[in-house]
């Protein structure tokens, strides 16, 4: 019995102006995992900052549920409570705010909206610990500045480390796998997959083979200007991969 | 006697003199300005820059109110040292338009007097509408930091006669550029009272270069410079101004470039001084609706006792303009410099874009550089910056160039060349630009001298 | 570990935005009738028991300054000051003749945080601190008069002296002689002369040769009475080879009027010496729609007199309706340092034109300026600096860095700089930036489920930690605080 954790219905969204998603339809079950693909520019990290509610994007048609709620009337830290997070593809730098206050506001803050009590200094060091394993980030990663001066795998890294902190229902892994050596790649698998569910799913956008054989999506979408145009299962990123987007071009073209 | 008392003075009693050798529209704005002056004064300069505009001014100059035609033999205009660069060069001998290459295929350019008379309704729609009219910053704690010149701006309104237009209409492209050559000549203490005035309509195109020479007739005459510059630039309009001055050490400069954008206009303004005496620029650019652009380029290469004061002024008015600055200063011997850039964002201005840089070197202890960059910003989405650097020349650069065999004297030039060579690649003429790679080059060998440089003898 | 449990108390403490420290003390107090002439200078000066030659400093201070005008300068707007309407001495009666402090200026103390009592002397309300305590010895200032100094005795054994101006006139009066004015010229500025003829209290600190002061020295001004204004007078002598860390806190009560804060701040740094001052000042800002707060119009200067001598000020300005204080240093020693860190916050109507004067006259001497504002609300926020190289002053560094961030579209933010050349082996550098909060650094946050409010707070926080993370310990986390209170309810 599927059990659907995310519709999306004929979503329209612009960015300064211009129309870039023309009518997506997409539904997210629990426990799924999703690839969604596409040539640069089809509007796939478009869609992952609509599902954020980044405002410098705008909803002009359509309608987003998830856990059967309005998403697009929620702001965006409401979304990260219901469990929503977003590995950046250009994870941003905050210079002065430690890692560990950084992550510590949005633990507790998280935990208050679900009726918890903040975690002591103490359980959450330990929870920092636990969690920094899952990715091997360096203990002396965690208590610099958000990203600040951090190499792009480590940047990468770190956003998987706060997605393992905050344990999302959804998450959305945006081309988290470029700019990554193999060794960090599968660092970074291993670190989606300890996370897998049947209560979870996941969006995994991306460009590379490698990413999907570790992480195996049973679904992949074709994203190809501003619209999903094919939907299949793994055997359609094979595909992808062994001939690229141009069959994908003369079909919908057609 | 104040200064400005003297020449209210002689405008009150030459007045039939003056108007009888301009033209209507430049008569009709004559008493206004006097009153201006007469409020206003000729103000000493408080901003820490070197030269005094009222000091400069005290000095009992002759102006040529009647028109006198000054001798000038057509050899000594030609041999600016900026040749064959346009294709229409016109010449203004002090203030007085003395004729120049131009076909009339469009567009005017020419005497100003001249133009007033020919098109009285052009001419007064635009003549003395930027000069006379002190900005409101809209905000009481601002200092009206523009103001202390329009005393200036309203002697040059007073006893202007003649100068140089330019008046390019709408949709217009001038394809090659212009060039005006601007010659300070006299016997005798002269002050110039020189006007240019550029309409650059909507959607038109057009670059002008203004070579400032000054003929060193003799050790004793002093020669002062009073110049009003306006500049209209409209929607979409594109306009370059470069100006190169040559002066000499008798020399005196006191210019004032007034600058209103329309809508998504495009502006570059050089100010490049090879050699000077005692130059003031002011330059007040006005980023008057959305989407402008200005590119503010200045240089100076100074030695002996010159002095340069550049004071400019950026009046973000609308959303979306960009303004970027750069302005170098070299300063050699007993020379002294100032930049005082101002950057003025205002409410409701968003998006918008403006850096300033300013780069000094200073090579002797007798040198004085300041710079005063500021920022005043009431709006929020914004980004600027300033970034302002004193200092010499890398002394590792300087070394590892010997280790490898170059002269220290060539090192010293080679580097001296480098930290202006962003300055000069800021220039939208090609030509121009080799020309004046070139002349600097010669300026840091000593080849350059000021009465040598300066061509006109 | 410290760290981050100062972090937490941080994040704790942003929940009330009021002006916390509003409260007035019910004490007996003392004040003179209003208004300011030859008499009022002369009465300042008997009822503080000064001998002649102080007197004649007030007098020709006063003289000087009653022919002056009110400068008008800088990008704010000040009324003018009524000084018909201001009373210039006021101090709480003493309870008995035993010189107890009165318990209710204790309890206020206690309020704001600093503990009079030798024993306990941590400061702020920070139980969660384990480890470090650093010991701190508070001089306690009300109104125009010095309360109480503790750690006298010890500090004493060490030759150092830290007391109230006020004793120091009576008890060094050679000292105080040789240093008073030498830093800052009573005739240097209108408010520097107004402060020289009528100054009330203030701290007197001599660090004799050689002596690392052992514990921070605080001084704390409260102005407590309506209708007066308070002009304290700071004098620090570091001698030779000596270092201190001084302090100094601010708080007000709420009013409706102006209140004028018009003080004098003197560092003499000889050879080698090492002074830090820092300042966290939190004068009442005046309400949400501008009515009230404190002129806060202020001199400080440290002369670094002799060779490789060092000042640094560090200063979180937050509080005060207007805020004006350039803290300079004039460098004239040879290799002697000078470094500025600051913090200012406006919020509402406040106005704060601040920054600093790096005068190099000695060879080699270097500078620092790091610059952060930020403005909020209607408020205007300047800094305005100059850097000026003497000719001799050969092999000159100057750094300055002032950024500029803007929270709403109705504040101004403004930079001043100016750099003044004369040697031309000087290398001096300055940039600036103005620019809004980072909308990816404030999504970012967002997207990990942190409250817009907080993330602010927590960007703001890091754009000023390169400043704030200079203060003593137990000051960066009570000036942490009033930047996360400060710039509350500012986000539109």
């Amino acid at each position: 019995m599927s059990n659907p954790l995310l519709e999306i219905k004929n979503l329209h969204a612009s960015v300064a102006g211009k129309e870039i998603l023309r009518g997506i339809n997409l539904t997210i079950n629990q426990g799924e995992v999703h690839a969604i693909m596409g040539p640069n520019g089809a509007g796939k990290s478009t869609l992952s900052a609509i599902l954020t509610g980044n405002p410098a994007y705008e909803v002009t048609e359509g309608e987003i549920l998830y856990k059967g709620k309005d998403l697009l009337a929620m702001k965006p830290e409401q979304r990260a409570w219901e469990g929503i997070f977003l590995s950046f593809q250009y994870p941003v730098e905050i210079p002065g705010v430690s890692m560990v206050n950084f992550m510590r506001a949005a633990v507790n803050a998280q935990r208050e909206y679900r009726g918890l009590q903040p975690l002591t200094a103490t359980e959450f060091l330990k929870l920092m610990r636990e969690k920094r394993a899952v990715v091997q980030l360096d203990n002396k990663l965690a208590n610099r500045s958000v990203n600040e001066g951090f190499s792009g795998g480590e940047k990468k890294r770190n956003e998987i480390f706060q997605m393992a902190m905050l344990e999302p229902t959804l998450s959305i892994l945006d081309e988290t796998d470029s700019g990554l050596d193999v060794d960090a790649l599968r660092i970074v698998s291993d670190g989606v997959n300890r996370l897998k569910s049947a209560e979870r799913s996941s969006i995994v956008i991306t460009h590379y083979q490698k990413l999907l054989e570790y992480v195996q999506p049973q679904f992949v979408h074709i994203v190809y200007k501003g619209r999903i145009v094919k939907d299949g299962g793994p055997e359609l990123g094979d595909r992808i991969f062994a001939e690229g987007f141009d069959w994908i071009r003369q079909e919908v073209e057609l | 006697m104040s200064a400005e008392k003297q020449y209210i003075e002689l405008y009150n009693s030459q007045r039939p003199l003056i108007d009888a050798n301009a033209a209507p529209v430049l008569n009709a704005c004559r008493e206004s300005a006097a009153r201006v002056l007469a409020e206003v004064g000729l103000q000493k300069a408080k901003d820490q820059t070197h030269t005094d505009p009222s000091e400069m001014l005290a000095a009992d100059y002759a102006i040529n109110l009647a028109r006198h035609e000054v001798p000038t033999s057509r050899e000594d205009l030609f041999t600016c040292a900026v040749p064959e660069m346009s294709t229409s060069v016109h010449f203004l001998v002090n203030e007085q338009y003395v004729g120049g290459k131009h076909r009339d295929n469009g567009y005017f350019a020419g005497s100003l007097r001249e133009f007033a008379t020919q098109y009285p309704d052009i001419a007064s729609q635009y003549y003395n509408r930027l000069a006379s009219q002190p900005t409101d910053t809209g905000d009481p704690r601002s200092r009206r930091y523009e103001a202390c010149s329009f005393g200036e701006s309203a002697l040059n309104t007073m006893l202007c006669q003649d100068g140089f237009v330019l008046y390019v209409p709408s949709g217009f492209e001038v394809s090659k550029p212009l060039q005006l050559i601007s010659l300070l000549r006299a016997v005798d203490d002269l002050m110039s009272v020189q006007r240019l005035l550029i309409i650059i309509e909507d959607h038109a195109t057009a670059s002008l270069l203004v070579c400032e020479h000054a003929s060193r007739l003799n050790d004793l005459s002093h020669l002062l410079s009073l110049q009003v510059t306006e500049i209209f630039v409209g929607n979409a309009a594109t306009f370059d101004f470069y100006s190169l001055e040559e002066h000499h050490d008798l020399c005196q400069r006191l210019g004032q470039i007034y600058v209103h954008q329309k809508a998504a206009s495009n502006v570059a303004i050089g100010l490049y001084a090879l050699t000077a005496g005692q130059t003031r620029n002011r330059v007040h650019v006005c980023l008057a609706e959305p989407e402008a652009s200005i590119q503010l380029y200045g240089m100076a290469t100074l030695d002996a006792s010159q002095q340069v004061d550049n004071l400019t002024f950026i009046d973000h008015q609308a959303p979306s303009c960009q303004s970027n600055e750069l302005f170098k200063y070299v300063l050699d011997q007993k020379s002294r410099g100032s930049f005082l850039g101002r950057i003025l964002v205002r409410k409701g201005s968003d998006k918008t874009d403006a850096h300033q840089t300013d780069r000094n070197l200073c090579l002797t202890p007798d040198t004085r550089m300041i710079a005063r960059p500021e920022l005043e910003i009431y709006a929020d989405d914004v980004k600027c910056s300033h970034g302002a650097t004193v200092g010499q020349l890398d002394q590792n650069a300087l070394f590892y160039m010997c280790t490898r065999g170059i002269p220290e004297s060539e090192a010293r030039m080679l580097l001296m060349f480098a930290f202006m060579s962003d300055v000069i690649d800021g220039i939208r003429i090609e030509p121009l630009k080799d020309r004046l790679r070139h002349l600097i080059e010669k300026r840091f060998r000593g080849e350059l001298t000021q009465c040598k440089g300066c061509a006109v003898k | 570990m410290r760290e981050e449990n100062k972090s937490e108390d941080v994040l704790k403490d942003i929940t009330s935005g009021e002006y916390k420290y509003g409260f007035t003390t019910d004490v007996e107090t003392e004040v003179i009738p209003t208004g300011l002439n030859e008499d009022v200078v002369r009465l300042i000066s008997r009822k503080k028991g000064e001998p002649d030659w102080m007197l004649q400093f007030r007098l020709d201070a006063y003289n000087w300054w009653k022919e002056q005008k009110r400068p008008e300068w800088g990008h704010v707007k000040v009324e003018p000051v009524d000084y018909d309407k201001i009373s210039f001495y006021a101090a709480p009666k003493k309870k008995s003749e035993n010189k107890e402090v009165d318990p209710e200026i204790l309890k206020t103390f206690d309020k704001l945080g600093i503990p009079l009592h030798e024993r306990d002397m941590l400061l702020g309300n920070m139980p969660s601190q384990g480890s470090g305590e650093s010991m701190m010895a508070v001089d306690a200032i009300v109104d125009s008069e010095s309360q109480k100094t503790t750690y006298r005795d010890k500090l004493a054994e060490l030759g150092i002296i830290f007391c109230s101006f006020g004793e120091a006139v009576r008890e060094y009066p050679d000292l105080v002689r040789q240093y008073l004015g030498k830093v800052v010229p009573t005739r240097d500025n209108y408010y520097s002369a107004l402060n020289s003829a009528v100054f009330s209290d203030g701290s007197f600190v001599y660090i004799p040769k050689g002596v690392r002061c052992p514990m921070e020295l605080a001084s704390y001004f409260r102005i407590n009475s309506s209708g007066t204004g308070q002009f304290e007078r700071t004098l620090i002598i570091a001698d030779e080879e000596s270092y201190v860390s001084y302090l100094e806190g601010c708080t007000a009560p709420m009013r409706d009027e102006n209140q004028l804060h018009a003080a004098v701040v003197e560092i003499y740094v000889h050879e080698r010496a090492e002074v830090k001052y820092s300042t966290v000042q939190n004068w009442y800002p005046g309400d949400k729609n501008g009515r009230g707060g404190v002129y806060n119009l202020v001199t400080k200067r440290a002369l670094c007199a002799g060779d490789y001598s060092k000042i640094s000020w560090t200063q979180v300005e937050t509080g005060s309706a207007i805020t004006w204080k350039y803290p300079s240093c004039v460098l004239k020693g040879e290799g002697s340092s000078g470094e500025f860190y600051s913090v200012a916050v406006t919020n509402n109507y406040q106005e704060a034109d601040t920054g600093t004067k790096m005068i190099h006259i000695g060879k080699n001497s270097s500078s620092r300026i790091i610059s952060k504002g930020i403005s909020a609300g209607h408020s205007q926020n300047s800094y305005r600096g100059l850097v000026k190289v003497l000719p001799g002053a050969d092999g000159v560094r100057n750094y300055t860095q002032c950024d500029s961030l803007l929270l709403s579209n109705t504040c101004g933010a403004h930079t001043f700089p100016i750099m003044d050349i004369q040697n031309p082996t000087a290398v001096i550098e300055h940039e600036a930036t103005t620019s809004k909060i980072n909308q990816d650094q404030l999504f970012y946050c967002q997207q990990r489920g942190i409250k817009e409010e907080d993330a602010v707070s927590l960007i703001v926080g890091g754009y000023a930690r390169e400043v704030v993370q200079k203060l003593p310990m137990e000051f960066a986390v009570e000036a942490q605080k009033l930047l996360s209170l400060s710039i509350e309810n500012s986000v539109g």
